[in-house]
């Protein structure tokens, strides 16, 4: 909202209304060229001592000011009172917009708007320098893109031609019902910066968003402040942590990878055992323990220092279009709990349709938590197969038969496992990633009544 | 919320240190308290909860 300037006036305090004898206080300065008369529409020009009639109008329909005229109220630590209301349209598709202006006036700051629109509420004072745009400081017709001003970069939100349709109260400039004004508006939420076209004068002004309980509390309003309508030009985003947030979110993944390749590059990954296996076909019972007890090494699986994971590994060399099937028991010899899990291994192949495939894996982990030192052994049952059964056991057929396959167990203690991390990352995903759709949203619906909608509608 | 969200993956990242450091892992596993001292010299007697659960039997 632009700020005009206007030559001084000789000071009134009080006088009636020529037209229709109203009574009026005056408390708009010696600047106050115009007074509107709220009984009869009449436009008084100060600036003349007989008080003559500059226009008149009928405003059929009398809106009354949120903030009263006479209301005084500090707001961002300055005394203001409330001494003009106007209210001006802006007319797109043949549908009008209107907001409400409200002109305030302090002695010794000068004048300030209030801005309504939507129940978005923005305070505004006049720019103390010209904005500089891409060519320079802005001078005349306002550029399309962008504006800096006090070290803010504005972003141009719309461009429009502004009419006054209502007017109560004093103002220093000769506003009429009718007048049109071209604007420009540049926005850094929660800053607004706006230029007024007049001819070849140009007028820049300066506005922040307000909280409208802010204007409740300054003034001393009766009621509550209606919720506010859609998302302002100028408002600031209540998404604007998202940013932190992926800084955040990125801060944290780097710490869990570094966490975990420190615990990769200083975990033991000790070897505790590994042995081949023959797996026979028609045998009755294949359980066996690792190690056996009739070893010639190790009778035990020590497991030595802190507690930690335990990484049992199957490989199957020779396995072929079959699976293979270990249910495995660990077994402290100490304390004699047990754990109990099970790993899978499947190799398929052939050709489909002229083309080679194959599927499966030869090799399964499986990663025991939190096991603590001590003397440990493993039974194993494993069962094998072509089908969705083992096979059978056949008292008829040589036993034990042919060797179908070999496999290798192999046992470490402190293995390091990268799956924490990825679930650090998936955890920590979502709330970041909803915000910013929420914060993009909230965006969308900023510009979508502006001159740059982000996205555009398509009708047919 | 952004406090909310370092909370969490403070948490997170202790949890994490905790995990590596003893050795936590999401293995589909059972417990047992009590095994009795004969099983090592006759591994057969032992039925273990995963037998008799569904396996891969797939291919193409």
């Amino acid at each position: 909202m632009a700020i005009r300037t206007a030559p001084s006036v000789p000071r009134v305090k009080t006088l009636r209304c020529p037209s229709c004898g109203a009574p009026h206080e005056l408390h708009g300065g010696p600047r106050t060229q115009v007074l509107v008369c709220g009984y009869c529409d009449s436009a008084v020009d100060l600036r003349d001592e007989n008080y003559s009639i500059l226009w008149r109008t009928e405003q059929r329909i009398k809106f009354k000011p949120i903030i009263p005229l006479g209301a005084r109220g500090t707001l961002r630590g300055e005394v203001m009172e409330c001494i003009g209301f106007m209210r001006r349209t802006q007319t797109v598709d043949g549908i009008d917009y209107t907001w409400n202006e409200y002109l305030l006036f302090n002695p010794c700051k000068g004048y300030r708007w209030i801005v309504e629109y939507n129940s978005h509420w923005t305070y505004v004072k006049e720019c103390m320098a010209l904005p500089v745009g891409a060519d320079g400081p802005v001078a005349d017709h306002p550029p399309y893109t962008w504006v800096r001003y006090d070290g803010i970069e504005f972003k141009h939100f719309a461009t429009y031609n502004a009419r006054v349709t209502y007017v109560l109260g004093e103002f220093y400039w000769d506003v009429r019902v009718g007048q049109v004004a071209e604007c420009a508006d540049y926005v850094a939420p929660p800053h607004m910066a706006s230029a007024e076209i007049a001819g070849d004068e140009i007028v820049w002004s300066l506005g922040q968003y307000v909280a409208a309980s802010e204007i409740w509390t300054a003034f001393k309003l009766e009621g509550s402040p209606l919720p506010p309508v859609g998302v302002g030009p100028n408002q600031p985003s209540p998404f604007e942590y998202v940013k932190k947030m992926w800084v955040q979110y990125w801060l944290f993944l780097s710490l869990a990878f570094l966490l975990t390749l420190l615990f990769t590059m200083f975990s033991a990954n000790a070897d505790i055992d590994a042995r081949s296996i023959e797996f026979n076909a028609n045998v009755k019972d294949h359980a066996l323990v690792i190690p056996p007890a009739n070893a010639s090494g190790p009778q035990y699986l020590k497991v030595t220092g802190r507690t930690c994971d335990l990484q049992v590994t199957v490989r199957v060399d020779g396995i072929d279009n079959r699976w293979a099937w270990f249910p495995m028991i660990l077994v402290n010899e100490d304390t004699n709990v047990a754990t109990e899990f099970a790993l899978a291994t499947e190799y398929y192949h052939g050709v489909d349709g002229g083309d080679a495939w194959s599927e499966g894996s030869r090799e399964a982990s499986a990663v025991v938590p939190s096991v603590p030192a001590g003397r440990y052994y493993i039974i194993t049952n494993p069962q094998s197969g072509t089908g969705s059964e083992p096979d059978k056991f056949n008292a008829s057929l040589a036993t034990p038969g042919p060797v179908l396959f070999k496999y290798y167990v192999i046992v470490k203690r402190d293995v390091t496992q990268w799956s924490f991390f990825w679930w650090i990352l998936f955890l920590l995903l979502p709330l970041p990633l909803i915000q910013g759709i929420r914060a993009y949203s909230f965006e969308n619906r900023r510009w979508q009544d502006s001159d740059h909608p982000r996205t555009s509608s398509t009708s047919s | 919320m952004l406090r909310f969200y370092n909370i969490v993956g403070t948490v997170l990242l202790l949890l994490l240190l905790l995990a590596h450091f003893r050795g936590w892992s999401f293995l589909d596993h059972q417990r047992n308290p009590n095994v009795p001292k004969s099983v090592r010299d006759n591994p057969g007697s032992y039925r273990s909860v995963y037998v008799g659960t569904s396996h891969y039997g797939g291919g193409k």
